[in-house]
């Protein structure tokens, strides 16, 4: 590869005349006809010719020259002249999976030559997807690797985990994030269409490079870079049209009488006086009219021997499928890359993404709370209808409210929203929606790079990368007073901003030097530094009065002169300092061994001085069997490729540790009190907290062995990996004895462990012009809580219908395993619940909890296949998740009337004898059973991602219009889900990625999309 | 060869150059101080001492007088908790003696508790040594403070640990339990280095409102108190003595009772001894007031009304759940002074009180299923099933009366917000000290004389019967009816050894409101009131029939707390109480 690259750079940079000796001439072809600019080199020399538009091209050489013919992306093909002067040339398309080369870190390595497990996910799997972020677009595309959403809100991302979860904290499973290698905090500002490819890291010898900060995992992302050849201006577009893609069935108005009736909550006298007899509301047809999204991508590449461009503007606009236009995301994207060969040892180069998010108030937020929008289509009654007034007749309650002279909201239309007489304490949706007048969230950040690649003399590589992060956001909202009804009503005027923004840089420093003894013994090193520095600042402010109430009065400027305002900010910095290295050396592409360290030093606000180092060493090796002289003589056909490859290393989780933990300081004015009987105040000081000087990281020690194999020459492909993942020191809240005068001192106790097996295949083939490819994933992981300080017997993880912690992080369970009664079945006779009383004791308490199963599945998998055939492109693309557990969590014991999925009312004991699932209508909302695992339900689903057809126009038709490419595709994305679950949507449902994962209050659902696309490319 | 040389040379010193600083490492945190920096001037003593009061307004777990309210009211015979709406099982269980050592407020309490003594501790251990007024002061204050809590400590607890110094390693962590009589003696002794140290503030006379910290007086007071609790009646009798005669301290005139004792209006005023202090402007609130949601959890709850006639009432209702009185305490208070009272009136709203006043009003809405409900119903039946389909825990546990003492009023909420009270929490007050001083009298078996005196005056104050005799029988009458409410009666109970008596089956039975008799209106009540129950529709809930369990105070484990599961798991030198 590398010498025909040379000999085209070589090619091209002279231009001096040859001696003539033999005039020669042809036409190159692949498979869909001539080939533009393939090369075309007398073998040894500087001389050759590239093809024209039809693809002829023309060449004099020396007697008995040798031709060598290549392009980017297909076989290389040597041809002797001899007496030929007319040669009709075919290439053909490289498949060959062992010129792959793969990014690690600090560096590139052949894939064959790669001894940890990374997986790849190359740009076409993110091509042509209708999800706007990259998280999930590799979602299912690779094992290891799962993506939680925790909302389908336009813009929401999903968070990564890689290997399972090693933290009980929260926001510190999520793997460290490398683009073009700058370190940033979120995957958001990246547009799935720059990719060119995403590396995950996923064991410890690949990730300890990383240090501190890869004890979960490295996603490398790197960006595209201009193609050879002639220069291209493309276009993508497409249109998306957005549904509801699951619909639960909740009851409807006669089930609802008939079950809150039957269950004493409300009189059948409370119906007939506020129901209108017809009213039957479907709140999810209502709130989820549809939506729509377009986007439109238009950029230029190219590349010629010096240098390189690749840049991309793109916009997306996105109305959710909510109703009216509250759920609306838009995002402008700017991509430049570059580089350039100033000397032969000189190469300077960047890297820029410029993004604009706006976003209307993240409904998806609201999840979890009464007032949520999600959480109301589920639960609100039929009986209530949504708007009234105008046309409609207005409620005899509304109207009572209305004569009251209560400030009853309405929508943008002028209509009443009403508030349901039956479900007092559930806010209808559209009332969570306008409440807020405004809200709005405003993101710009800038991240780039700017490179100097040096390379004196060769195999030596000396690179100095400076990355920086600009990011600037603002958050603004506006409640208004508003009246529901007695127990949801508000008085008070709510408007804050806030505005804040980052500059972050980073500095690397770092060499390779690649050196080969006798041909057969190489060996590699690397070794460097890398200074990273993060500034941000805040400023948020808040009031409760305005001058006016109109909408050009809706910011701070306009509080007025009585009110009482807020204001809050801060400027914080973090920083860290690294020196990393690398040593390989391999024999004979047969034995490879690497091993890498990494000394990471992080700033006071995480360790103190005395403590801020941490090493992390790691080392790995290869076998690969197949190029053993002995096994040459097997028929490749058969076994195409065999290697076996282990790693052992130790990865750190930093981002548990922050504001100082460990420091022993008196807290100023963490509250005050008037000593005096004036209204001074003075503030209350002292230490704020028992302190730990010790506290350090998490650190995660793995082992992965793994096994690489191809057949049938190369076309069968399968990877296979299994791993042992250690996690130790999480950090956990211990309860001291209280007489010590504080509650919790943060300790490093508690440990947690994963085990997994990941199995990768693929199979590509050909039958005439029929192209298809099968590939898939499967990955198992078993996550377990192995140690936790023995002062605590278990965290409590999330309170569900606000009584009850259904999920607890607790030794010899998985982490936030869900935990509660063991609901076991129906009293035939009297329809009342029976559970698993632990102790014997006649009481249903906390000494009868059991563990009940966990939101973490068994197995996750993907499949796509993909086929070609004349033009016609077909993808079929599903993941799914076996064994996980959801808690539905829509209902509340102390909360009267709220509608619930049909499946409780239909499953209901209704008389004697009856064998039912659940109890009587009366036991179904109470206490012990909203405890239950009568309320846990298998989350497993399979869901079609992505059907897509594309037709591409014939090349020779293009090329009469000189278009390289025009694509037109359909797509059903997200459009099929097989599940047996009763909510809304199991791939999103849960508070959050780590302890209330897989309890589901109602949050923002996937939508199924229908995209029409269109790509064309000159 | 050479161009690549220099090439490396300078690519390895940049590679180098940035390596050399790591003081680019250190980020000083802000808003905080080292430890060692602290506790030098007056200012730094004056803001530990902030420390101490901010833990009793704005104690860690936000909600000590809350939770403290709902221990020990509800464990006596004072109070109903109903409608609660929040932790619901955990409030009941308290009056149902259900509850274990796991229940939440308990271990919230304990550890308020603990982190008041740890603050306190800082001011001692720091300035201790001090040489300046303010800092005297302060460690008498802390020292006051300290007793007070322990009061309660040992009276919860009976063997909480001593802890009088910060504590500063692993092993000092772990304390055992104190010997009960020598708990006593320290905190008597405690008190009484503070006020040898004669650093303690004093009231200028009975109407200064400007000494709002922890006074002389009031560490007489607990002196008292603690004397009193520990049985030295001679010495209770010294100690509350001089705090009567300072002059200093007088019981609000009866009239004004239910204005001032607790309203925004009457903080700091002439009875009260002891209490917290908040002086509120619209800029200060949110960062001054208790925020201890005590207001959302005595609201009179109309919205849980269940008027016979089927209607609605409106009015305030925002709040958790509330207590009302109990049926024991209503019929002897009302038979001992009747429903017009200056006490009863200040203590207690009436059904009829509540129209008058117009915190309650009939809407036009209707609910006719209630009136259809009572007519099918005969009126006495235990009814297993709760009206109008809510079931037990909601069911608004009165028999037409609710709580007014300590009840905030909308007025005094900022915004009406029940975070923002504006009324100081009241933890001693001067009526104490007389009927801790009449029971030392009592005690020692005086009969009449100035313990009778200071008894009459609490009764001629509340409009109630005065009594011709000292006795300790009447003594337990009138406190049970003053300190209503007020946190003393349960530890009261123990020390007189009558919690069983009293306590064994008071709970068997809860009252449910149903407004009006039929045709029944106030104005048919006698001129006390006693014939309330002929006019009001009352019909009682058999509780142990619904639940299948009998609830019952147990002799020789429900005299004190349990300590908390957590710190029994956390302090292996700690031995729990008997019983538990």
């Amino acid at each position: 590869m590398k010498n025909r690259l040379l000999a085209l750079v070589l090619f091209l940079g002279m231009s001096f005349p040859l001696l003539a000796q033999v005039k020669i001439s042809g036409t190159v072809s692949d498979s869909t006809g001539p080939m533009i600019g393939a090369s075309v080199v007398e073998k040894g020399t500087a001389n050759g010719a590239v093809t024209g538009t039809d693809g002829s091209f023309q060449l004099t050489v020396k007697p008995g020259a040798v031709l060598v013919v290549s392009s980017i992306g297909y076989k290389e093909q040597e041809v002797a002249v001899g007496d030929q002067t007319r040669f009709t040339l075919f290439l053909e398309e490289d498949n060959e999976l062992l010129e792959e080369t793969v990014v690690i870190g600090y560096g590139v390595q052949k894939k064959s030559d790669v001894t940890g497990a990374i997986a790849s996910v190359g740009s076409e799997a993110l091509k042509n997807r209708s999800v706007d972020n990259v998280a999930a677009a590799f979602s299912g595309k690779t094992s290891g690797v799962q993506v939680i959403s925790s909302s389908g809100d336009p813009g929401a991302i999903g968070a990564i985990r890689i290997r399972g979860i090693s933290s009980n904290s929260n926001d510190a499973s999520d793997p460290l994030y490398i683009v073009d290698g700058l370190q940033v905090s979120s995957l958001s500002a990246v547009d799935p269409q720059n990719v060119k490819s995403i590396e995950i890291l996923k064991d410890a010898a690949s990730a300890a490079i990383y240090g501190a900060q890869a004890g979960n995992g490295v996603v490398v992302i790197t960006t595209k870079t201009g193609e050879k050849g002639s220069g291209k201006v493309f276009y993508n577009g497409s249109y998306t049209i957005e549904k509801l893609g699951i619909h639960p069935q909740t009851l409807n108005a006669r089930q609802y009488i008939e079950f809150m009736e039957g269950a004493g909550s409300i009189a059948q006298s409370t119906v007939d006086e506020f129901w209108d007899g017809k009213t039957d509301t479907d709140w999810f047809n209502f709130m989820f009219p549809g939506g729509s999204a377009q986007r439109h991508t238009i950029g230029v590449q190219g590349a010629n021997e010096r240098g390189s461009y690749y840049t991309s503007l793109s916009v997306l606009n996105n109305d959710g499928m909510v109703y009216g236009d509250r759920d609306t995301f838009k995002r402008t994207n700017f991509q430049l890359n570059a580089e350039y060969k100033i000397k032969d040892w000189l190469k300077v180069g960047t890297t820029n993404t410029f993004q604009v998010r706006r976003s209307s108030y993240n409904l998806g937020s609201m999840g979890g709370n009464d007032l949520s929008i999600m959480a109301a289509v589920l639960t609100l009654d039929p009986l209530t209808p949504p708007l009234c007034g105008g046309s409609e007749t207005v409620p005899k309650y509304m109207q009572v409210m209305l004569d009251n002279g209560f400030d009853v909201l309405t929508a943008p239309n002028g209509q009443y929203i009403t508030t349901s007489m039956f479900n007092e304490r559930t806010a209808n949706p559209l009332a969570s929606i306008y409440m807020y007048r405004d809200g709005r969230k405003e993101n710009l950040n800038l991240n780039g790079t700017i490179y100097a690649n040096l390379t004196p003399f060769k195999g030596f590589n000396f690179t100095s990368r400076f990355g920086y992060t600009l990011s600037a956001a603002e958050t603004s909202r506006y409640l208004a007073p508003y009246f529901l009804n007695a127990l949801m009503q508000s008085t008070t005027h709510d408007l804050s901003d806030r505005v804040s923004y980052g500059l972050g840089y980073q500095w690397d420093n770092f060499l390779n030097y690649t050196y080969t003894l006798a041909g057969k013994h190489k060996f590699d090193v690397m070794a460097g530094m890398s200074y990273l520095e993060n500034n941000n600042v805040y400023i948020e402010g808040t009031t409760d009065t305005l001058k006016g109430y109109a909408s050009n009065f809706w910011f701070l400027n306009f509080s007025s002169d009585d009110a009482i305002d807020t204001i809050s900010g801060t400027r914080s910095k973090s920083a860290s300092l690294s020196y990393f290295g690398r040593l390989g050396y391999s024999f004979d592409n047969r034995y490879f061994i690497q091993a890498s360290f990494r000394a990471d030093a992080f700033d006071t606000s995480k360790l103190s001085a005395q403590n801020r180092w941490g090493y992390f060493p790691s080392v790995s090796a290869g076998w690969t069997v197949t190029n053993e002289p002995w096994m040459q003589d097997i028929n490749k056909d058969a076994l195409s490729f065999l290697k076996f490859r282990a790693s052992w290393g130790i990865n750190g989780n930093i981002s548990v540790l922050s504001n100082y933990q460990y420091a022993t300081t008196i807290t100023k004015g963490a509250s005050n009190y008037q000593l005096t009987s004036g209204v001074e105040i003075t503030n209350a000081s002292y230490p704020g907290k028992l302190a730990n000087e010790g506290l350090s990281w998490e650190k995660s020690k793995q082992f992965d062995a793994g096994l690489e194999a191809r057949f049938f020459n190369n076309r069968l492909s399968t990877t296979l990996d299994w791993y042992i993942k250690d996690t130790d020191g999480l950090i956990v809240p211990v309860t001291p004895s209280f007489i010590t005068g504080h509650k919790e001192v943060y300790m490093n106790s508690g440990s947690v462990r994963n085990k997994g097996l990941e199995l990768e295949f693929s199979w590509k083939d050909t039958l005439g012009d029929f192209n298809y490819s099968i590939s898939g994933n499967i990955s198992h992981n078993t996550n377990l809580v192995t140690f936790l300080d023995p002062t605590l017997t278990f965290i409590d993880g999330t309170r569900v219908s606000n009584i009850h912690y259904a999920t607890r992080f607790m030794q010899g369970y998985p982490i936030w395993g869900f935990f509660g009664l063991h609901y076991e079945g129906v009293n035939d006779q009297t329809g009342e619940p029976i559970f698993n009383d632990v102790n014997q004791d006649n009481k249903l308490n906390n000494d009868d909890m059991n563990y009940l199963g966990s939101s973490q599945p068994a197995f996750t998998y993907g499949i796509t296949l993909s086929a070609e055939w004349k033009g016609f492109d077909f993808t079929i693309f599903g993941s799914g998740s076996q064994g996980n557990k959801i808690w539905f969590a829509g209902l509340r014991q102390d909360f009267v009337g709220r509608n619930f999925p049909v499946y409780f009312y239909e499953k209901a004991w209704k008389n004697p004898g009856d064998k039912s699932v659940l109890p009587a209508y009366k036991y179904i909302n109470t206490t012990a059973l909203l405890q239950s695992d009568a309320v846990l339900f298998d989350g497993s689903y399979f869901r079609i991602n992505q059907i897509q057809l594309g037709y591409s126009l014939p090349k020779s038709l293009l090329k009469a219009v000189k278009l390289g490419e025009v694509r037109f595709y359909t797509s059903l994305d997200d459009y099929f889900t097989f599940t047996k679950y009763i909510g809304f949507d199991p791939v999103v449902a849960g508070d959050d990625a780590g302890k209330g994962r897989g309890i589901d209050r109602g949050t923002y659902p996937t939508a199924k999309r229908i995209m029409f696309g269109l790509n064309i490319s000159f | 060869m050479k161009r690549s040389i220099i090439l490396l040379v300078t690519a390895l010193v940049a590679l180098t150059a940035i390596s050399c600083d790591p003081s680019r490492l250190d980020i000083p945190q802000q808003g905080v101080l080292s430890e060692g920096d602290f506790y030098q001037t007056d200012d730094d003593c004056l803001e530990a001492l902030a420390g101490v009061y901010s833990g009793i307004l704005h104690s860690p777990e936000r909600r000590m007088y809350t939770y403290l309210y709902s221990f020990l009211s509800e464990l006596s015979d004072e109070v109903y908790v109903c409608d609660a709406g929040y932790a619901v099982d955990q409030l009941h269980s308290y009056m149902f003696y259900t509850y274990d050592p796991s229940v939440s407020y308990l271990s919230r309490v304990y550890n308020d508790m603990y982190a008041i003594v740890y603050r306190c501790n800082l001011v001692i251990d720091h300035f201790s040594e001090g040489t300046s007024a303010i800092q005297r002061n302060a460690v008498a204050e802390a020292k006051v403070i300290r007793s007070w809590i322990y009061i309660y400590l040992v009276s919860m607890f009976n063997t909480p640990p001593i802890v009088d110094h910060v504590l500063k390693t692993n092993d000092e962590y772990r304390q055992p339990n104190s010997e009960t009589g020598k708990a006593w003696e320290w905190i008597i002794q405690t008190l009484d280095e503070a006020l040898e140290s004669g650093a303690l503030d004093s009231k200028s006379d009975v109407n200064d409102k400007t000494k709002v910290r922890a006074t002389r007086e009031f560490a007489l007071a607990l002196k008292g108190k603690a004397q009193v609790y520990s049985g030295d009646y001679a010495g209770a009798k010294a100690s509350l003595e001089q705090v009567i005669n300072s002059g200093k301290y007088a019981l609000i005139p009866g009239e004004q009772l239910g204005d001032l004792f607790f309203t925004s209006q009457g903080n700091h005023n002439c009875e009260s001894i002891f209490e917290t202090n908040s002086v509120m402007t619209n800029e200060n609130y949110k960062t001054v007031s208790t925020a201890d949601n005590w207001a959302a959890y005595t609201p009179v709850r109309v919205d849980k009304f269940r008027i016979a006639d089927g209607s609605f009432l409106k009015g305030y209702a925002a709040g958790w759940n509330h207590y009302t009185p109990t049926d024991k305490f209503l019929r002897a208070i009302i038979a001992n002074e009747g429903m017009y009272s200056n006490r009863f009136k200040a203590w207690i709203y009436s059904y009829e009180v509540l129209l008058d006043m117009g915190l309650v009003e009939f809407s036009s809405l209707q609910d006719p299923s209630r009136k259809e409900y009572l007519a099918s119903t005969s009126m006495e039946t235990p009814d297993k099933n709760c009206p109008f389909g809510y079931n037990v825990d909601y069911c608004a546990e009165t028999a037409g009366f609710w709580q007014r003492k300590l009840t905030v009023v909308p007025d005094d909420m900022y915004n009406q917000t029940y975070n923002y009270s504006k009324v100081n929490r009241r933890y001693f007050r001067y009526a104490e000290v007389l009927l801790l001083y009449a029971e030392a009298c009592a005690q020692l078996s005086e009969t009449g004389g100035k313990g009778l005196e200071c008894l009459n005056k609490i009764a001629e104050r509340a409009g109630a019967p005065t009594y011709s005799t000292l006795n300790m029988e009447n003594v337990k009458k009138e406190k049970w009816f003053e300190m209503w409410g007020e946190m003393t009666r349960y530890f009261d109970l123990v020390r007189w050894g009558d919690a069983e008596k009293e306590l064994s089956d008071h709970y068997t039975t809860l009252p449910v409101f149903f407004g009006y008799k039929e045709g029944k209106s106030g104005a048919d009540l006698n001129e006390k009131g006693t014939n309330f129950d002929q006019v009001y529709n009352i019909r009682y809930f058999d509780v142990q029939a619904y639940t299948g369990v009998k609830y019952s105070f147990q002799k020789g484990k429900c005299e004190y707390l349990p300590f908390p599961s957590t710190e029994i798991a956390n302090n292996p030198e700690l031995k729990q109480n008997p019983g538990w």
